[in-house]
């Protein structure tokens, strides 16, 4: 018992790289068909990828609901990213396209309420693009670093 | 189709007089009802209400300062049930707009009515126009004459430009009229100019140029809308302003019920996925010691937000209705500008103009 509370003060106190950082929350909402596999492809290939992102599968970017962005955001999210299919690839013929009109109207509404427009990424990723989807959230999840905490909670105080 | 222009003498009792030229069309067979602004027994309150009969429309006030409830709902049930048969309806602009809405989303279809609207001079608050009336029963015609009155509409009507007609198939020309002696009616369809015959109007005896009223309202209404929407901005984007303002948010959805767009008869808001359970409340509750219990109405705001803003019409009655005196209409309105100027996209303008989330781009890009 003793020593193991010994224990935890010591890495308490010894601050890492990592714990110096600012980690954001970020939902990941991929497409099974494309970036999910994108995903597994770059995991079997042992590509690096900032391990802040919060993976969530999903049949198509079709089947998005606007309200899992904007609960995510009033849950806590600092950023939602969003990978599907290119278009022409989609498995539905053309939830991918009806994703990017949705998430484009969105945008603008969490745009009037104060969300930086870099906070909700919405990319291509083909199921063999696994360097493609490791530079993608890299590049998001460092935006979404500089950028700091959404505060976007508050909102949710009602 | 060119427009005609004529004139109704009114002899000081416009709402009176166009109520007779209306009752024509019944008459005359020429349309089977028509639903209009009226009073009803038990309330002076101007509601949408069925005339069948010319002697009833006594009763009819068509240029009504008041609206109990949007038209709007009323006449696309109308649409959604007549087939075969013409009804006139008489609406404001911005019901105009909404009717055209719920047609785009199938709701209703627009073949069997017959659009009757009028360069809107707005209308007043429900309590509002009837404290004014009991001291003034001539209201509904003095206040089409006399601009100080009309100063005391509405907040939304206040600061809205959109208050000409658009897809009407007749219009009720009031701005720059002498309105008093004679009202203008112009039919804008061959089923307007139809309709018109009937009514024995006059052709214009003196030119009248409207143009300087219109322009002298457009900038004067143009304005309090830009100001309007810029405060209304920053509060939708400042957490403290927004949760002052919709602090007091009881969760009745009234603004929900009163919305002619909001046409789902189970919102999705009503569900059990968006009870927030004790746990989550308890979690919130960790950081501060506390958390509301009624929890998630920020969702719902933003919920009816991603589903309205696109093709929110303005008509106001989503703040006319809360209980909590909650400016809802200024917060979609903004919203609504905002996302509709994004997505390219004027809602009820034009009945073929596509809703935008139907019209999907084939070619790549994000
Ligand atoms: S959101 Fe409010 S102002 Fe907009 S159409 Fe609905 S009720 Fe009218
Ligand atoms: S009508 Fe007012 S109190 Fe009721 S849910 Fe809407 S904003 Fe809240
Ligand atoms: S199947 Fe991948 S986006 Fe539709």
């Amino acid at each position: 018992m003793e020593q193991t509370t010994q224990q935890t003060d010591l890495v308490k106190t010894e601050q890492t790289d990592f714990d110096k950082e600012f980690h954001p929350n970020i939902v990941a909402l991929v497409c099974n068909w494309c970036t999910y596999t994108a995903a597994d492809l770059a995991g079997v290939t042992r590509l690096k990828y900032p391990a802040e992102i919060r993976m969530i599968r999903l049949m198509c970017t079709g089947m998005i609901d606007p309200r899992f962005i904007v609960e995510s955001f009033l849950r806590g999210a600092d950023g939602v990213f969003i990978g599907g299919c290119h278009p022409g690839d989609c498995h539905y013929i053309n939830g991918n396209l009806k994703a990017r009109l949705r998430i484009g109207g969105l945008k603008a509404l969490l745009q009037g309420m104060g969300i930086e427009p870099q906070r909700l990424a919405l990319h291509w990723i083909g199921a063999s693009e696994g360097t493609e989807f490791q530079k993608q959230v890299k590049d998001f999840v460092e935006g979404i670093r500089e950028l700091g905490p959404s505060g976007f909670g508050v909102y949710d105080s009602i | 189709m060119d427009k005609s222009f004529a004139f109704l003498k009114t002899n000081n009792q416009p709402n009176r007089i166009l109520s007779r030229a209306l009752g024509k069309l019944l008459d005359k067979g020429l349309v089977s009802a028509v639903m209009a602004p009226g009073i009803t027994n038990g309330s002076d309150l101007p509601m949408p209400v069925l005339f069948t009969r010319d002697e009833a429309m006594e009763s009819c006030i068509p240029l009504a300062p008041a609206a109990g409830v949007s038209a709007a709902v009323q006449a696309a049930r109308i649409g959604r049930k007549v087939k075969d048969k013409r009804v006139a309806v008489v609406l404001k602009p911005c019901e105009v707009r909404g009717v055209i809405e719920l047609a785009k989303l199938n709701q209703t279809s627009l073949e069997s009515l017959a659009i009757i609207s009028m360069e809107c001079p707005g209308r007043m608050e429900n309590d509002a126009y009837l404290a004014k009336l009991s001291a003034s029963p001539d209201l509904p015609d003095l206040y089409l004459n006399d601009s100080s009155l009309q100063d005391q509409a509405s907040s939304t009507c206040l600061s809205c430009d959109a208050f000409e007609p658009q897809g009407a198939d007749i219009t009720i020309h009031l701005f720059g009229l002498p309105v008093m002696e004679h009202i203008g009616i112009s039919g804008m369809t061959a089923i307007g100019n139809e309709l018109i015959e009937a009514m024995d109007l006059e052709k214009p005896g003196a030119a009248y140029d409207q143009r300087e009223a219109m322009a002298r309202l457009r900038e004067k209404r143009g304005r309090a809308k830009e100001e309007l929407f810029q405060k209304t901005g920053e509060i939708l984007k400042n957490p403290d302003q927004y949760l002052e303002v919709l602090g007091n948010c009881l969760g009745c959805f009234n603004c929900r019920t009163a919305c002619p767009l909001c046409y789902c008869r189970e919102c999705v808001c009503a569900r059990e996925s968006f009870d927030r359970d004790l746990d989550d409340v308890s979690n919130r509750a960790k950081k501060t010691g506390q958390a509301r219990m009624p929890a998630g109405l920020s969702m719902f705001h933003m919920t009816r937000m991603v589903h309205m803003s696109h093709a929110c019409v303005g008509c106001g009655q989503c703040s006319s209705y809360c209980p909590s005196k909650i400016p809802v209409a200024d917060l979609f309105r903004t919203m609504g500008q905002q996302v509709q100027n994004t997505l390219d996209y004027s809602p009820g303008r034009d009945p073929e103009e596509p809703i935008p989330y139907l019209r999907f781009k084939t070619e790549a890009g994000s």
